[in-house]
């Protein structure tokens, strides 16, 4: 029998199906961020990750009774992100072929304009070369890399072994290794600086 | 253990997902091969590449647009394309900022037919707002969901227009206060381009408007004033009409504002507020006041829910700050 896990959202679930709506947008506070975060660095552009992002909290909002809490919450949504996210890039039969870097969604680290305009090229590196990945991949890449969750969250999340976590991972990442070559020495410099 | 094995198991290396065995075993052939230090090396390198892109902001539309699923039916809010309008408004502010001085100086000729007119043919051309689709998208909803939807939407017409509508949805019969005033909402022969069932705007009328004054309002007041504004321009539109025209009421705001109070770079923010709020509506009046003692806009939109010839039955009102980011009162009616 599963066990209910101590999860902070939990509470504010069962606040929202004992009626009280406001309790919706505690779960919207507490991750629209990584949520939104997800889906744009799978799909590469705001206007679709606006739009996914949205589709997600609404399919939350109608299908929130059906958390039964056998794993926590957060891996829960983030199911739930990840399927959205692939049935976008599947269904659709869309590839990415642009992307776009919004200055104003940039993380101020306190460097030059001349050394932001080289970080922003190298973000768009980055980017780009993430998406270039196969799906699977990338997904390894941004739930780790970028979002930090262990191998066993991911593969609770993705629903495969912890074993082909490991093995999706640490070929994403020699590809981008090799990808990204050309460009290491630049992102040293910029980080030494 | 060879170099091709190590190479598969470095990722996991780094991240110390490795058993002891594994670990002493790729620690052991790394001390001996340089390539395969050049490897681990790239990888960390790569990694501290992928970390360097950071956390994104949420921005600020999609944030609001969350926050409206437990306030208003879980639907989805028509979002604009904000990095191409940025882009776009960067090259474009020194023309507006000319367009706009010149607009200044001829706008007491202008004459209030030919801005309607104008609108119309904004309308029909290649500037609507960029977006990728007007109506919701559900997913993953089972049949009866949707049979409930659908339900719904039903209901909500017939409470909102008893008798107006048939099966096909489309106006049959007159139409709101203006319906008696010389509107033909059974024009079905009207030019392509005007509403099915619905007249253009008469020459005459004034909408959108924007109005500078020195009205300081609170609460009760507002709910006046949108009152008002709502019984002058019930009937007027259509979500069709709020589809193909919002652009140019936003464009007319803006200009207006912008002759009668000065402040420029309204239509972004106007544009912006829509589409935090409502999806299908039209900006139809702008007042530069105050409220409860502070400087403010008071933008009121008309919007609506249903199909293409389901009117803007509904009106709400919001009052924001002068830079038109912040929303300190909201009311509807």
């Amino acid at each position: 029998m599963a066990s209910i896990k101590p999860d902070p959202d939990w509470l504010i679930i069962k606040s929202f199906l004992a009626g009280n709506k406001n309790s919706f947008n505690e779960l919207v506070n507490r991750h629209e961020r990584s949520i939104y975060n997800l889906v744009y660095r799978m799909v590469g552009n705001s206007t679709d990750a606006a739009d996914l992002t949205q589709e997600i909290f609404i399919h939350l909002y109608r299908k929130i009774s059906s958390f039964r809490g056998e794993s926590t919450f957060s891996t829960w949504l983030y199911r739930l992100a990840v399927n959205y996210s692939k049935d976008w890039l599947q269904k659709e039969s869309r590839r990415v072929q642009t992307i776009e870097i919004n200055e104003t969604l940039l993380p101020d680290n306190g460097i030059g304009p001349s050394q932001l305009c080289e970080q922003r090229e190298i973000q768009t590196l980055v980017q780009l070369a993430i998406l270039e990945l196969p799906e699977d991949q990338r997904l390894m890449v941004i739930l780790h890399d970028l979002q930090g969750y262990d191998y066993k969250d991911i593969a609770g999340i993705v629903g495969v072994p912890v074993g082909t976590v490991k093995s999706r991972l640490a070929r994403a990442r020699l590809k981008l290794a090799d990808k990204l070559a050309p460009y290491r020495n630049d992102m040293e410099k910029l980080t030494s600086k | 253990m060879i170099c091709k094995d190590v190479v598969g198991l470095l990722s996991a290396y780094i991240d110390g997902e490795l058993s002891m065995e594994e670990r002493a075993q790729v620690s052991f052939h790394l001390s001996a091969c340089p390539n395969c230090q050049t490897q681990l090396a790239a990888i960390k390198n790569t990694i501290a590449m992928l970390q360097g892109l950071g956390e994104l902001e949420v921005p600020p539309d999609v944030s609001s647009a969350l926050r409206q699923i437990a306030i208003d039916r879980p639907v989805k809010i028509k979002l604009a394309k904000q990095r191409s309008l940025a882009s776009y408004l960067r090259y474009l502010i020194p023309i507006a900022a000319v367009a706009a001085i010149a607009l200044v100086s001829i706008w007491p000729q202008v004459n209030p037919s030919l801005t309607s007119k104008q609108n119309e043919v904004k309308s029909g051309g290649s500037r609507k707002p960029a977006a990728k689709s007007a109506l919701p998208k559900y997913k993953a909803l089972t049949q009866e969901e949707d049979i409930k939807e659908q339900a719904y939407d039903q209901t909500k017409e017939k409470a909102d227009y008893p008798g107006r509508l048939k099966a096909g949805g489309a106006a049959t019969e007159s139409y709101g206060a203006n319906a008696t005033s010389g509107y033909n909402l059974e024009d079905k022969n009207s030019d392509a381009g005007t509403l099915r069932g619905y007249a253009p705007m008469p020459a005459t009328e004034l909408w959108p408007r924007v109005e500078a004054t020195k009205n300081n309002y609170d609460s009760a007041a507002a709910s006046r004033l949108l009152s008002k504004t709502k019984n002058e321009t019930d009937g007027l539109y259509n979500i069709k009409y709020a589809k193909e025209n919002r652009y140019g009421f936003v464009e007319s705001l803006a200009d207006q504002a912008y002759a009668k109070t000065g402040q420029s770079k309204l239509k972004d923010e106007i544009g912006k507020l829509l589409n935090q709020v409502k999806g299908l509506s039209l900006p139809v009046y702008l007042e530069k006041a105050k409220f409860n003692g502070n400087d403010c806009w008071l933008l009121i939109v008309r919007w609506g829910t249903g199909n293409d010839e389901s009117g803007l039955n509904n009106a709400s009102l919001y009052a924001t700050d002068l830079s038109m980011r912040k929303i300190f009162y909201q009311t509807s009616n």
